[in-house]
């Protein structure tokens, strides 16, 4: 025999996730539909295959450190460093710029002076996040295929790749 | 009770025009969204954008319920819930000390960084989400028919 006050709970949570799920259902319609209908709808399952998923059509898309040293070595990509002015000091890739978010106004015009080269931003790995927002801005700026080495600069520099200590 | 009754509609119309508000936020930029959902580095990728479009309209739709006053059980159940994941979340990036954004009332990437006060304050929404729900559920033991206000 179930107490009663336990019965009360157990009636109301129950109560409470049948009408959770009903509430669920509608969101998932709705938002489904909405999402179907809109012009920058998002296709719902993201795949390293897909081609419109959301980050690459916001920020560019990712770049491996390997296929980054490939790019440098044939000269046909601009590094940005997000980094902080004192880390960008402490090592950097050779030829890179840096520019912190919010500032990337001011090398927009040198950046325009290199059609045809990839722009490749990083930061210091995975755990920050100025590369993606200074990847971000360049699109917003009407820069094109602005790519993100994710594993960034502790990936290039442990991989071996020249690095740059003078600023 | 009056001021019982008095914190239940504090509770669940606070909670409302909180979730109205976010929702709408997130839902006009779904891809803003889902790159702040992505930085929290807990979702794999295949689920972040289905997460972003659903998530903003499941704060809608519990927002007008607390709001109307219907389904208050499953709204304040569903942010509870939410607010106790988004809690998990917060930790999980504190603790790996990553530099992004909340995402919560902006999906701007250069809104302030999560710090721990953020933690205080979504533990602090949680339990408020969590006395919603209980005290919806005297006013449905009230009524055993589960008439809500």
């Amino acid at each position: 025999m179930t107490p009663p006050i336990l019965e009360n709970y157990r009636r109301t949570i129950l109560h409470g996730v049948l009408q959770a799920c009903v509430l669920g259902c509608i969101s998932l319609c709705i938002a489904l539909t909405m999402n179907a209908f809109r012009e920058n709808g998002l296709a719902l399952l993201h795949t390293s295959q897909s081609a419109s998923v959301a980050q690459p059509a916001v920020l560019g898309l990712p770049i491996s450190p390997p296929e980054a040293f490939r790019l440098f070595q044939s000269n046909t990509a601009l590094f940005l460093d997000a980094r902080a002015p004192q880390s960008f000091q402490d090592g950097h890739i050779p030829g890179s710029f840096n520019v912190m978010p919010g500032t990337s106004v001011n090398v927009q015009d040198r950046l325009k002076a290199a059609p045809g080269r990839v722009l490749i931003v990083y930061c210091d790995g995975p755990e920050c996040d100025l590369a993606e927002r200074l990847a971000r801005e360049l699109t917003g700026a009407g820069f094109k295929g602005v790519r993100i080495m994710g594993d960034g600069w502790m990936a290039w520099q442990g991989s071996g790749y020249p690095v740059e200590t003078a600023p | 009770m009056k001021s019982v009754g008095i914190l239940y509609h504090f509770l669940r119309l606070g909670f409302g025009a909180m979730f109205l508000y976010t929702g709408i936020i997130h839902a006009a930029d779904p891809a803003a969204f889902a790159l702040a959902v992505a930085n929290y580095r807990l979702l794999p990728d295949i689920l972040i954008n289905f997460f972003a479009v659903v998530l903003p309209w499941a704060e809608i739709v519990c927002a007008l319920c607390l709001i109307s006053g219907r389904f208050v059980a499953g709204a304040s159940m569903i942010i509870t819930l939410m607010l106790l994941a988004f809690t998990i979340a917060l930790v999980s990036a504190l603790v790996r000390g990553l530099d992004i954004s909340c995402g919560c009332f902006s999906t701007d990437p250069d809104a302030a960084r999560i710090t721990w006060w953020y933690l205080v304050r979504d533990i602090a929404l949680t339990l408020a989400g969590m006395a919603l729900f209980l005290l919806n559920s005297q006013k449905g033991t009230a009524s055993p028919h589960g008439q809500e206000p």
